[in-house]
């Protein structure tokens, strides 16, 4: 995979290699520039050294012009043509016969005879022509000198010029400078200095080489003169030279400084203008929290049009998806509630389907035996009613005191409940009248709920001989009477609860009809009326008759859940108030309020109560169907049904769509 | 990282053959560097001969320009001690190596005199030693040579323009001859060579016959070659006799028919007698194309004496005087260097009779 790398570092890799670039090119021209300039140098210093030439050759060429002239006059005597030289003399025989001139320093004589090198010269001496010798340590003074010969009446005509009479001309040349002039011999030997002394140390230095003299450097330049049969060394100074390649390093240093600067400066644009926004947009973006809309763009991303576009463009889009998906969210969430709804109801729909056929099953199956039970029982009440009554007809026309006290005991059975003071009490009155037996026969009396009144009960035990064996015959008989009281009332229950399983499983099949919810009101209330008539208060506002068409049987179903439900919650007592109206705002639903004083829901169960088989009763007490039920009727009415409730104060409010009865 | 371990070991190599390398001995040359002046031009070609023969010599000659002139020569040495250079040789005249030899020893400057001959140097237990004899010795010899040619009348004309050297060597002289030979009638005569008329010598030279002329003139002023001519027009069978320091090419062809009635003392035996002297001087001749003044030939020993100095270890101007003064004689190329306790040669000289076959 590649390497990913900053922008930065390729920024920095591109301003490296310009740099780099830069660095080639400024050097490379720089070393161009400086090459021309040494060229150029040169052959400047070339352009001196035949200005210098020229000197000696005029020097030489007038001083020839001027021997000739001299040699051809009768007395060889005219200043005009003696002043550029410094001796002139006639040599003879290799000695000098005659001085035309002679210079004060000259330590020259007439009959000085010449050395072998010197006369060597003077010997090749021929017709007419004006010579011009080498230069010369001349002996005249050891000063280099050059010496033109020509032959002339008496002799060789010999004038000496002293190289240095013409340094003048040649200093004002160079001396501006601090050039240095040499007048060396082939090899390079010095015989004179201009515009400075010289050391004897150049003998093989080539020409454009450089030498040192003393603290200074200079540039060597030779040309070989054929005037003066010698070479001319030209050394300039180098400072010159370096003074331009200074200037030129100079410029190169400003503009390389002048590049680098540029390039920083371009860096640090660059910088500002993209990569330092880019981060910023990237850092902005890191902190952006999904699922709020992103800020306006920020100032600082604004410099430049494409990336303020660019962040302005990611930015729109971003909060159009933000908001999509907000949308998206709901959507789901809406979609998760129905669908959390629907496999709720799917599964209650299968329980229901599962449990409706267990209860049809059931109550097919119990609701025979309990038919047969409730007929028994039925029965039996019945023949234990007639038993009692034929009984007591039986003991009123025998009159004894055994029927006295049986009589008595059948009539006031389940009459009284008795405390252990009273029985207390009782049994000492049995005992202080002799009464044996007495515990036995009194608690069989309270068990039979018999009022323990001492001066009716007493007497009759006492004047009855088998009291305690008629006691416990009444107290049989009162076991049978209530044992079948409580079979037919479990029985019932029973029934009711298959009544109310049957319920709950139903299938609307059944036909509605225009229901006063305020008359099946009251005949629930009626109903309910032993379970409430001494703790709860009952308070009836019926606003409306409320009219509504539903099946009676189910809809009543409803109002029993939700008041036996308040009942139950008003243990300890209460109030129950009851709320019919149609609201004026809405003139077409009936509102029914049903509110109790109770403990209320606690807040946990809120959210469950409508849940099938949620309850909060003891087993066997309740199913936890009740107002599934209830909120499954109510809707299939097309109403609703909810509550609010807090320790104290719960109300369930259910609105059904009115029927008009007069219109009906 | 065989190419790491590769510059690793190239550089721990430079850095040890670097370390490794004789470091350079700086060896100041203080002689008249002047163009057109074949002083200097010698001693230069003295030095390049000295670094051919031995290329791998740890000396490095710095030459130094004190034209012959005493201020010049003070102005110089302030350069070398700038430079802090250690060793110094000299090939001057005696004026210039008086003005500078206190200093020489204030700064224990090891410092080897070619030239100047002054006994104002002799017998000086100091950091200047001298390998050509003073001008005691010296004249004590010419006095010696010039007296086993039995003159009656010697004219002895001294060049005033360099004191230090004449005066003492003309009183020198003097006093020898007629120690040796009382009998030998002297005039003298001063003259300033630098400002002389050849012609004004005329009367002096003609006021009677002398046998012999000693030009005692130093520094190889050649007009002492015009002298001898002129001497020689008036008196062409006396013997003129010359000092050491004319000892050049340009006295040949100065002097004329003279320099064959011409006595030359040399410190070295002529080329033709003498193998080292001959092939040194050709070699000069050759490779420099110039004939060297006979002083030059004593700046290579110089630079000899030091290298067998240094070669022995020496690494001090005072173990380098020490292990110099330490051998009576030392060889070099063209001859040995004899020094006696105080580091003054005690060689003697050589008395060349035909010149101009000393050189080519």
């Amino acid at each position: 995979m590649k390497k990913v790398q900053s922008l930065r570092f390729y920024l920095l890799t591109l301003e490296c290699i310009t740099i780099l670039f830069s660095l080639f090119f400024i050097f490379g021209t720089f070393h161009l520039i400086e090459q021309k300039i040494t060229t150029d140098f040169s052959q400047r210093r070339r352009s001196e050294l035949a200005g210098i030439e020229m000197i000696f050759f005029s020097r030489l060429q007038q001083a020839v012009n001027n021997l000739e002239l001299l040699s051809a006059s009768e007395t060889m005597q005219g200043g005009q043509f003696i002043s550029d030289f410094s001796d002139i003399y006639l040599v003879s025989n290799n000695s000098i016969k005659q001085f035309i001139k002679k210079s004060p320093e000259s330590a020259l004589f007439t009959g000085f005879v010449f050395s072998e090198d010197i006369s060597t010269f003077f010997s090749q001496a021929y017709f007419s022509t004006v010579r011009r010798s080498r230069v010369y340590n001349a002996p005249e003074d050891e000063k280099p000198s050059i010496y033109l010969s020509i032959p002339a009446p008496g002799g060789l005509l010999v004038g000496r010029i002293k190289i240095n009479s013409i340094n003048n001309d040649i200093a004002r040349l160079v001396q501006f400078d601090g050039s240095i002039v040499l007048i060396t011999n082939a090899e390079g030997i010095p015989y004179t200095s201009i515009g400075g002394n010289l050391p004897s140390m150049i003998l093989d230095q080539q020409n454009g080489s450089s030498i040192n003299i003393g603290p200074k450097q200079f540039i060597l330049n030779r040309l070989s003169s054929i005037w003066l049969s010698a070479d001319i060394v030209l050394l300039t100074p180098i400072a010159q030279l370096r003074y331009f390649n200074s200037q030129i390093r100079f410029l190169g240093i400003i503009t390389l400084i002048a590049i680098i600067g540029i390039l920083l400066l371009r860096f640090f644009l660059l910088h500002l203008l993209f990569m330092r926004p880019i981060e910023f947009f990237i850092k902005a973006l890191n902190q952006w929290e999904p699922n709020t809309m992103l800020p306006e763009v920020p100032v600082f991303i604004q410099g430049v049009e494409e990336i303020q576009f660019l962040a302005k463009t990611f930015y729109a889009k971003a909060n159009e998806i933000t908001q999509m998906n907000e949308r998206l969210e709901a959507e789901v969430q809406d979609m998760g509630k129905q669908l959390t709804s629907a496999l709720d109801k799917m599964l209650v729909s299968e329980k229901l389907a599962v449990l409706g056929n267990l209860t049809a099953g059931l109550a097919h199956e119990l609701n025979t035996p309990l038919g047969a039970i409730i007929s028994t029982t039925e029965t039996v009440h019945h023949a234990i009613f007639q038993i009692k009554k034929d009984l007591n007809k039986l003991l009123t026309k025998s009159n004894s005191d055994e029927t006295v006290l049986f009589r008595y005991l059948l009539q006031a059975s389940g009459k009284a409940k008795t405390g252990l003071k009273e029985r207390m009490l009782f049994i000492d009155s049995l005992e202080k009248n002799k009464i044996e037996k007495a515990v036995e026969m009194t608690d069989d009396l309270i068990d039979m709920e018999i009022a323990l009144d001492p001066e009716v009960l007493v007497k009759l035990i006492k004047n009855t001989k088998d009291a305690p064996q008629i006691i416990k015959t009444a107290y049989y008989f009162n076991i049978i009477e209530k044992d079948n009281e409580i079979i037919q009332s479990a029985v019932e229950r029973a029934s009711l609860t298959l009544k109310a399983l049957k319920q709950w499983t139903y299938e609307e099949k059944v036909t509605r009809i225009p229901v006063s919810v305020k008359e099946e009101m009251e005949t629930i209330l009626t109903m309910y009326y032993h379970r409430t008539k001494y703790t709860i208060q009952i308070i009836r506002e019926y606003l409306d008759p409320g009219w509504v068409i539903a099946n009676p049987e189910l809809l009543n179903a409803v109002w029993v859940n939700l008041i036996n439900n308040a009942i139950q919650a008003m243990e300890e007592g209460g109030t129950l108030t009851i709320h019919i109206e149609k609201p004026p705002q809405e003139p077409n639903i009936i509102l029914i309020q049903i509110t109790d004083t109770g403990i209320g829901i606690p807040e946990e169960n809120k959210n469950k109560i409508f849940t099938p088989f949620f309850t909060t009763k003891p087993r066997g007490i309740g199913t936890g169907i009740g107002l599934n039920l209830s909120k499954r009727i109510i809707e299939d009415l097309s109403g609703t049904i909810s509550f609010t409730s807090r320790p104290g104060l719960t109300t369930f409010s259910v609105q059904i769509p009115a029927y008009n009865n007069e219109d009906a | 990282m065989n190419y790491c371990f590769r510059w690793l070991l190239s550089s721990v190599l430079v850095v040890f053959f670097a370390g490794c390398a004789k470091p350079a001995v700086r060896v100041g040359l203080l002689t008249k560097l002047e163009a057109g002046s074949i002083i200097g031009t010698s001693e230069i070609a003295s030095v390049k001969e000295f670094q051919r023969v031995h290329p791998d010599s740890s000396i490095q000659v710095i030459p130094f320009d004190d034209g012959w002139d005493p201020v010049r020569t003070k102005q110089a040495y302030s350069e070398i001690q700038k430079e802090n250079i250690r060793y110094l040789i000299t090939s001057h005249t005696s004026t210039c190596a008086v003005e500078i030899s206190s200093d020489i020893n204030s700064d224990k400057r090891l410092t080897i005199i070619t030239g100047a001959t002054t006994v104002l140097l002799s017998d000086k237990d100091d950091y200047i030693l001298r390998i050509i004899p003073d001008l005691s010795y010296e004249q004590t010899l010419i006095a010696h040579k010039i007296a086993d040619l039995r003159p009656k009348h010697v004219l002895v004309i001294s060049d005033l323009s360099n004191p230090e050297y004449t005066v003492l060597a003309k009183d020198a002289f003097m006093a020898e001859l007629n120690r040796i030979n009382p009998s030998t009638q002297i005039q003298s005569l001063d003259i300033d060579a630098n400002r002389l008329h050849i012609t004004s010598l005329a009367p002096v030279i003609s006021s009677r016959t002398f046998d012999i002329l000693y030009l005692l003139i130093g520094g190889y002023k050649n007009i002492a070659g015009n002298i001898a001519q002129y001497f020689y027009q008036f008196h062409p069978q006396s013997t003129i006799v010359f000092t050491p320091w004319m000892n050049n090419k340009e006295l040949v062809n100065t002097a004329g028919p003279a320099i064959s009635r011409s006595i030359l003392p040399s410190l070295f035996p002529s080329r033709w007698e003498n193998k080292e002297v001959e092939e040194y001087m050709t070699s000069i001749e050759t490779n420099f194309h110039l004939s060297p003044t006979i002083i030059s030939l004593r700046v290579y020993q110089a630079l000899e004496l030091l290298e067998a100095a240094f070669q022995a270890g020496a690494t001090t101007p005072e173990k380098t005087k020490q292990w110099l003064l330490s051998r009576k004689t030392i060889d070099t190329r063209i001859g040995s260097i004899t020094f006696n306790a105080f580091g003054d040669s005690t060689d003697s000289y050589y008395f060349i009779t035909n010149i101009p076959g000393e050189f080519k």
